[in-house]
């Protein structure tokens, strides 16, 4: 049905964030181009993607939809029984975590809203 | 396998969680917003309680809801520390908001429909020789052919959306300019954030080319006289507004932008959308302007029954398609939907004059809306019926 492609985004990203079932899984090298993304080892990729999620959604969270800390923690892990740690920092206006190898941290501006660093 | 047991059981978990909620049955005197029309007809009373029950009270991760019946405010109602104060990501629905600001600006003269996108954001090195062959419709048809992988449910490595929102992209609009042709443009429909994006950085051109920054002008243009004063749109690092999935806005304001629809783009006495657009947005574009019926294993990025015009899905294809063609066969044959990840809706039905804006984080467990709108339109006609 239509909602299919509303498919989550936080189980694959869990499944493929635990190692066998990466092998099983057959993660290939990402990015098409090679221009922006390093293409490097694939479970670097999709943890740096998994943090990327958490830490920007998780900016946006606390800083625009203004809700708890610990519901914006929440809110962007790969999954509910996955962590990723976050580090919010209301007075800098910004989001770090880590998720296993990658950490990201994204910046908030009045108005304009949440971005991840480059 | 311990994985898969665990989500299993996770679901279960979930399936069995109710909810506390508040629900209040007509505005209060602390509202941030007010409905869009100051009078109408005589409201009648309504029974809301089964729209309550099916959102609130079952498995659904729901954190608001917001019924406007004629323009008037009827029920709202939230739950997991949301109020009507906080503002919500759109997600995908805020591809909508995107192909209304487009619209504006094709009233304006600052763009038009059949522009080549390479007009206002020049090709990248790398970009397919034809990818100027792409016009600012089929972007916001989804008939552009590019290549573009939007499924988070295959392999987040290879997910297009995922790498363009949360990889390194900074020029988010020109990652996309780089994808392979896949389709003769206007031949084959595909769901794409890609498409979506690539449309805010084609905007964005054709205002920096009369001085206008896009962020401003869609204040200026949209958000100030269309009354939606929560709305916050994120941007890539380059300015583009994020079309494909970074609009956040309290849930009266996602139901007023569906009311602007039901209300052919005028608000309080002012036209906001141009002449024309609503009519325009809700047609299917030639790909998909046939009904097909749904899919018995999931559509998965394409219309899987009903249509998709110009940023809005369609719950059928042509007025006189039959209900085993329809996205929601509990929905009436009129209904056009703002939709995003994770739940979140808004439903417009013109022949019952309603909108239903709904919220929630539905992550774990896929939210099915088709119920939510036949048991509110359900209720309507009861209410109705009963004046």
């Amino acid at each position: 049905m239509k909602t299919s492609r509303l498919l989550i985004l936080a189980l694959p990203l869990a499944l493929l964030s635990v190692p066998d079932a990466r092998a099983e899984a057959g993660v290939p090298d990402a990015g098409d181009d090679g221009a922006v993304v390093d293409p490097g080892p694939p479970n670097a990729i999709v943890d740096d993607l998994a943090a990327g999620l958490a830490v920007k959604e998780g900016c946006s969270c606390v800083f625009i939809v203004q809700q708890s800390d610990a519901y914006c923690a929440s809110y962007g892990a790969p999954a509910s029984y996955l962590e990723v740690h976050l580090t919010i920092d209301h007075a800098g206006n910004s989001v770090s975590g880590t998720f296993l190898s990658a950490k990201r941290t994204a910046h908030f501006v009045d108005g304009s809203g949440c971005t991840l660093d480059p | 396998m311990r994985m898969r047991l665990a989500l299993a059981a996770l679901a279960v978990a979930v399936g069995c969680k109710s909810s506390s909620s508040t629900a209040t049955p007509a505005p209060g005197p602390d509202a941030d917003t007010t409905p869009p029309a100051d009078s109408g007809p005589t409201t009648p009373s309504f029974d809301f309680s089964a729209v309550h029950d099916e959102i609130f009270a079952g498995s659904w991760k729901s954190e608001g809801l917001v019924i406007f019946y004629q323009g008037q405010l009827v029920y709202e109602e939230y739950a997991a520390g949301f109020t009507a104060q906080n503002r919500h990501i759109l997600y995908s629905a805020s591809k909508s908001i995107g192909a209304a600001l487009v619209g504006i600006a094709i009233h304006d003269g600052v763009l038009a429909l059949k522009d080549s996108l390479c007009k206002y954001a020049p090709p990248p090195s790398g970009a397919d020789p034809t990818l100027c062959d792409t016009t600012v419709e089929h972007l916001l048809h989804m008939t552009s052919g590019l290549e573009w992988a939007e499924d988070y449910g295959s392999d987040p490595a290879t997910s297009n959306v995922l790498q363009m929102l949360y990889g390194h992209q900074n020029d988010m609009g020109a990652y996309v300019q780089r994808r392979k042709r896949k389709a003769a443009p206007d031949t084959l429909f595909n769901y794409s954030s890609g498409d979506s994006t690539l449309l805010s950085r084609v905007l964005r051109g054709a205002l920096a080319n009369i001085g206008k920054d896009e962020r401003a002008w869609a204040k200026e243009k949209l958000f100030d006289p269309a009354g939606l004063a929560s709305a916050v749109f994120e941007s890539d690092q380059t300015g583009t507004l994020i079309f494909s999935s970074s609009c956040f806005m309290t849930p009266r304001d996602m139901a007023k932008f569906g009311q602007l629809y039901l209300d052919d783009g005028v608000y309080k006495g002012v036209r906001v959308l141009p002449e024309g657009w609503v009519k325009y947005s809700i047609a299917p574009s030639a790909p998909v302007s046939q009904p097909s019926p749904k899919s018995p294993d999931g559509g998965g990025y394409r219309p899987d029954g009903g249509s998709y015009g110009a940023g809005i899905w369609l719950n059928s294809a042509t007025p006189t398609a039959t209900p085993d063609t329809f996205m929601y066969a509990e929905a009436p044959v009129d209904t056009y939907s703002f939709e995003g990840h994770w739940g979140q809706k808004v439903f417009m039905v013109p022949s019952r004059k309603l909108v239903i804006a709904r919220t929630g984080f539905d992550r774990d467990v896929v939210f099915q809306p088709g119920p939510m709108v036949g048991k509110t339109v359900a209720a309507i006609d009861k209410g109705v019926k009963g004046q």
